[in-house]
């Protein structure tokens, strides 16, 4: 058989998916750098598998799966930096990171709404801190206030932005 | 019931750390116990990390709205740009407003002549040095036909960048008065939306921006009318450029810089099909991916960028300049060489053999000069005011940690950009030397600090166009001031004939010293490049023995730069600049765009006040001067 290359299936679901794969690298290994790396990791190994994944199939699962093995790999080689949960947590967050993945392109179109709905001046900060690699502590130095507060009132929002976005999903299931 | 952690309490005290990855190991590993113990921690862990990730998304490389409208080509004649205005009237003479991108003669094209012109030196040079240019492309506007004819371009690289960051930035600057939305001549991108170029949200609706755009052209002939503006239901759309060049700007912010002669298909916001040509690829968001097609192979991008040629018979060659690609031969023959992923420096052409074959930096054009528009005018500049720079000795050891607080900084020279910039570009610059070292240090303001991508290694010809500093001077005790050097260029004689100021033994003295420092931030390096002579040879990167040191300012907008540089390692340990000494000298402090790709301003300082152009490049007569100290 000649190598005809990748399906248009797979080549869609690899693009629709890039948000979803880097949230669920994000949760087994909670470093953004990191997780970026691992992200293009797990793209290549995808790519050179693209014969492997039947079209009918589910693309999230299978590349879960292989993202899955890649934090794997990554772990095995940094064992001793503790930068990385144990496999044993590993396999937990997996479970629950990709049950919830399933849930982001919905949960991303509720999220702008959300972010639409907050007071203005939570949205802004909440926009700030993830512009341009703005850290706590810069925008604690811009804003003169303290970095911890700052922080709480940010993770105050990230729950908002969560429960908000959890009741639009209920409501569009009902 | 909904979880949610105890205010205050240990577990939400570890997800503040977490989200702001200051989480030590220790804490990791009490956040995995209780991960263990307790799956309603678990679930609202990947909940909250979900969301965490998708504001990241958002705002990390968040969607640009398109204009509607083709671009405006760079003016005829007029080669003040990469975003620098002109203060010349020769400058101003070649203004010959909009054209159609359909409108070009095949000969009226001074761009694409200029891109012949311009070779190995790139478009950021081009932007720093437009008067001179403006004599030379008159020159070279012969060369065109013999140039196309050629069938190919010398590539260059520039300050064009992606239009879309540069509007929006350009946009945001804006100062009160001006309008950042006009969408001028195409080249104008908002970012004042979320334009929607997400896979998510399916087919667009007729009304919402353009899913594609064709942002700017140089020289370009197009086979019919190209599309200025693609939406999803206007897909697959044919990018026939016969002649010139083209940038189509996604909403995602991927940039194709299409070569002709290049027939390019659109087929999505993630997929196109290059039938011939060639075309560089610059994807910005890590979170994007996107695939080039050729009749060979078949490209998929991994947040990166790279060149795709594909010649009439096929074969195909691809360059990664940053990131990694994977390519997917589709011959049945090409056995186990079928997948290769390629990164930043290896380049390979795919035919019915594929084999390896050198890097060449500039084998693509990758910038295209950008549109002139009325936001140039308030790219970061300034006006010298400091002749002469004093050059103390230095005192005490200088230990290069980019603490200057053994420094003398009494002499410093401190300069702002003109308004509305000044707040936020800004400079104090001061040099310190002794019987072994020059030190160079500079407290630079600057909103997007350290974040150069231009590897040294690859690319450091236009390291100054990621943002750095930069050093001239002429290290001979003997030289007079105002210096005459030049370096080669040619300008039309009154017949219409080639008058060449070729180089003198002068020009090219080995004591003609080009410094230039920056970091390179995908590997947290800190670069030097020497050049010598006005004829910029010898280059070395990180000669051996230099030292230097950047340190980001806790304000995140700016950061401090400290060198020590050998004279050994520029060449004049034997007879180094000693005290007494007023040598031709002069800095320049370069700005990029966020993406530290893209050369977006400059300042100038310690230069000659009675020049009123900023040649400095070209011509040492608009050097100030640097007066080594007892």
């Amino acid at each position: 058989m000649g190598n005809q290359g990748p399906s248009e299936d797979f080549v869609r679901n690899l693009v629709a998916y890039q948000e979803s794969l880097y949230a669920y690298l994000l949760t087994l290994v909670p470093v953004r750098e990191v997780a970026r790396d691992l992200l293009q990791d797990t793209c290549v190994k995808l790519w050179s598998k693209w014969d492997d994944f039947l079209p009918d199939s589910n693309f999230l699962a299978w590349a879960c799966r292989v993202a899955y093995f890649t934090v794997l790999a990554y772990r095995r080689d940094r064992a001793r930096e503790r930068t990385v949960f144990d496999n044993s947590v590993l396999e937990q967050l997996a479970k629950v990171g990709q049950e919830q993945v399933a849930e982001s392109p919905r949960s991303a179109v509720a999220l702008d709404e959300c972010l639409s709905a907050l007071p203005q001046q939570q949205r802004k900060l909440i926009l700030e801190r993830y512009s341009a690699d703005n850290s706590v502590q810069k925008l604690a130095a811009d804003s003169g206030r303290s970095a911890k507060g700052l922080a709480v009132s940010l993770h105050r929002i990230r729950q908002a932005l969560m429960d908000c976005v959890e009741s639009k999903l209920r409501s569009e299931e009902v | 019931m909904t979880y949610r952690p105890e205010t205050g309490g240990e577990f939400e005290r570890l997800l503040l750390l977490l989200v702001e990855e200051e989480l030590g190991a220790e804490d990791l590993e009490r956040l995995g116990e209780i991960f263990l113990g307790d799956r309603d921690a678990r679930e609202y862990y990947a909940r909250y990390v979900a969301i965490h990730a998708a504001l990241e998304a958002k705002q990390a490389c968040p969607p640009i709205i398109l204009p509607d409208r083709g671009p405006r080509e760079p003016a005829s004649g007029n080669l003040a740009v990469g975003g620098q205005p002109s203060e010349s009237a020769d400058d101003k003479n070649g203004d010959n407003g909009p054209q159609s991108p359909t409108a070009n003669p095949p000969l009226a094209n001074p761009a694409l002549v200029f891109l012949a012109g311009v070779g190995r030196r790139g478009w950021g040079y081009v932007a720093e040095h437009t008067l001179l240019f403006s004599a030379l492309a008159v020159l070279v506007l012969l060369a065109a036909l013999a140039v196309q004819q050629a069938g190919h371009l010398l590539p260059s690289r520039g300050a064009g960048g992606a239009p879309g960051e540069q509007a929006a930035e350009a946009r945001a600057k804006s100062p009160p008065g001006t309008d950042g939305d006009r969408a001028d001549g195409g080249a104008v991108v908002g970012d004042g939306g979320r334009g929607d170029g997400s896979q998510k949200e399916g087919i667009r609706k007729k009304g919402q921006p353009p899913l594609a755009a064709l942002t700017n052209s140089s020289a370009a002939r197009w086979a019919g009318d190209p599309p200025t503006a693609v939406r999803s239901d206007q897909l697959p759309a044919v990018y026939h450029l016969l002649e010139g060049g083209a940038e189509i700007t996604l909403a995602n912010r991927t940039v194709f810089t299409l070569e002709a002669p290049s027939r390019l298909e659109l087929l999505g916001s993630e997929r196109a099909l290059l039938h011939e040509g060639r075309v560089v690829a610059y994807v910005p968001n890590h979170l994007v991916s996107f695939l080039i097609d050729t009749p060979t192979i078949a490209i998929q991008d991994l947040g990166t960028e790279f060149g795709v040629g594909v010649r009439p018979d096929g074969e195909t060659l691809v360059q990664v300049y940053a990131g990694k690609v994977v390519a997917t031969a589709k011959s049945a023959f090409a056995g186990p060489a079928a997948r290769r992923q390629l990164t930043a420096g290896q380049a390979v052409t795919v035919g019915k053999v594929t084999q390896d074959i050198p890097f060449v930096a500039n084998r693509f054009i990758r910038w295209l000069p950008a549109p002139l528009r009325i936001e140039d005018e308030f790219t970061p500049r300034n006006t010298p005011k400091l002749e002469t720079l004093l050059v103390p000795r230095a005192r005490k050891p200088v230990r290069v940690d980019g603490d200057l607080s053994e420094w003398d900084m009494s002499h410093a020279f401190e300069a702002h950009c003109n308004a509305p910039y000044g707040d936020d570009y800004h400079a104090r610059g001061a040099m310190m030397y002794d019987d072994k070292n020059l030190y160079v240090a500079a407290v630079v303001a600057d909103p997007s600090p350290m974040r150069s991508v231009v590897d040294p290694a690859l690319d450091a010809e236009h390291c100054f166009s990621g943002g750095g500093v930069q050093i001239r001077l002429l290290a001979n005790h003997d030289s007079v001031w105002p210096s005459d050097l030049r370096t080669k260029f040619s300008v039309p004689g009154p017949r219409g004939e080639k008058l060449e100021w070729a180089l003198r033994p002068q020009d090219v003295d080995e004591r003609v010293l080009h410094l230039t420092m920056w970091y390179f931030e995908p590997r947290d390096q800190v670069c030097l490049y020497v050049q010598h002579g006005m004829d910029y040879h010898a280059c070395t990167v990180n000669p051996l023995g230099c030292q230097g040191a950047f340190r980001k300012l806790d304000s995140g907008r700016g950061y401090v730069m400290e060198y020590a540089v050998p004279w050994k390692a520029l060449g004049i340990a034997a007879d180094p600049p000693r005290r007494g000494d007023v040598l031709p000298a002069t800095w320049i402090v370069h700005w990029s765009d966020e993406g530290g790709r893209s050369w977006r301003g400059k300042l100038v300082e310690v230069h000659n006040l009675s020049e009123t152009n900023r040649d400095e490049f070209w011509r040492a007569v608009t050097w100030g001067k640097a007066q080594f100290l007892p």
